[in-house]
């Protein structure tokens, strides 16, 4: 049968999981090195600035709206603010996109299993955010 | 300066022998910020996390390349590995810091043990080295149209080319344990789901660790957000340690299949019993 037929007969093409994995392997490659990236030029930023890490008080508490301001200014803990987001979005980043491929195959339930990751870490924010006040 | 620079040394030195001896860094990392420079430990806990997902995410992406590991099967799992770390999360500010020292104490024991009835060398090349370079063979196309009289469970369609997936209830409880170890101890939690997956589930070995390392990720950042949202995470730590880390890391998988460490693995029992009676003295106060 042609594609074409496939396409009149409404037929879905199959989504090849080793391309899904490959897609998301690349991005993880690279999204790792540029937070790695971003958390070296922070770390580099400390050593000139002479900040000392092992003062064992919390100098930068996390304050998501300060970051641009921190970046712009060239102060070492905007860089490392957004390398540590970075290494943690991208797992929920790779969550994202293999429950989008895995709906666009017509696997529902394991769509649906993304979804429920997806709700536990927006769940440990609104726990976080909830003892905190 | 010097103070950055001892950090970021002794991240490298935890990922390079992580990696050498097939664990994540968590594990090494805790005791070396609370016993060597003296962090609190639910701030140690906390870069800790940060560590291990660097580490999960860089290994997430060999492994996934590589058709390696389960993206199928460690979703499912991580859901609750993940629902596991959100509770751990939570737990970790209710219980006093004594209980997690005590407990990181004896998780230590435990790896202490595993570790040395571990059986070389065959088996270390396939958890370290992920099984070498070589590529599992990818899975087939997934065939939405299906013909309806395919016998085909949803389990089934968790398992590889090669095998099923078995007592996978089982498995998605211990996951859930997996999960709150990691988030009360910081650690990636492949000391339990490598073996449940592999013994229990009856997923080959070398596709155990693959996706026991990509679920680390989501499992971690799941308490991590906990950790970060509460104020526990220091930037000027985890920025260094997190870069040593994944250095060592980078650097113990390229050499692994060079050295013979055998001797450094019995080594690391001894550090790891020193360090576990170091913790429990800490937990007792003595």
């Amino acid at each position: 049968m042609s594609l074409e037929q496939d396409r009149r007969a409404g037929a879905r093409r199959p989504v090849d999981p080793a391309a899904v994995e490959s897609v998301i392997g690349r991005v993880l490659v690279v999204g790792t090195y540029v937070a790695m990236l971003f958390i070296l030029i922070g770390v580099l930023g400390m050593l000139v600035d002479s900040i000392n890490p092992m003062s064992h008080a919390i100098l930068a508490p996390f304050d998501l709206a300060a970051i641009p301001g921190d970046i712009l200014a060239l102060r070492p803990v905007g860089f490392l603010w957004l390398g540590i987001l970075t290494v943690i979005a991208l797992p929920i980043g790779r969550v994202i996109f293999a429950g989008i491929s895995l709906l666009a195959a017509g696997e529902r339930r394991l769509a649906l299993v993304s979804l429920g990751v997806l709700l536990v870490v927006i769940t440990s924010i609104v726990a976080a955010i909830g003892l905190d006040s | 300066m010097i103070a950055g620079l001892i950090l970021l040394a002794g991240g490298f030195a935890a990922g390079t022998f992580g990696s050498l001896l097939g664990l994540g860094g968590g594990v090494l990392i805790v005791p070396l910020l609370t016993l060597g420079f003296g962090v609190p430990l639910r701030g140690a806990v906390a870069v800790s996390l940060v560590s291990v997902i660097v580490t999960s995410n860089a290994g997430a992406a060999v492994y996934l390349s590589r058709h390696v590991a389960n993206l199928r099967l460690g979703m499912v799992l991580e859901l609750f590995t993940a629902s596991g770390a959100l509770v751990g999360g939570l737990v970790a500010f209710m219980l006093p810091v004594e209980a997690l020292e005590g407990l990181f104490a004896a998780l230590m024991l435990w790896v202490a043990v595993s570790m040395a009835r571990r059986r070389e060398p065959s088996e270390r090349r396939e958890r370290v080295g992920g099984g070498g370079n070589e590529p599992s063979a990818p899975e087939p196309a997934i065939e939405v149209d299906r013909p309806p009289t395919a016998p085909v469970t949803f389990t089934d369609r968790l398992g590889g080319a090669d095998y099923k997936v078995r007592r996978l209830p089982v498995g998605m409880l211990g996951s859930v344990g997996a999960g709150l170890v990691s988030a009360l101890l910081g650690v990636g939690g492949g000391i339990i789901k490598v073996p449940l997956m592999h013994l229990i589930l009856g997923v080959p070995l070398r596709i155990s660790t693959a996706t026991s390392n990509m679920m680390i990720g989501v499992t971690a950042t799941s308490s991590a957000v906990i950790y970060l949202l509460r104020g526990e995470i220091d930037p000027f730590v985890a920025g260094p340690t997190a870069v040593g880390v994944f250095l060592g890391a980078s650097l113990g998988s390229r050499v692994s299949h060079r050295i013979d460490v055998r001797i450094l693995r019995w080594l690391f029992v001894l550090v790891l019993l020193y360090t576990a009676f170091e913790m429990t003295r800490k937990a007792l106060g003595i």
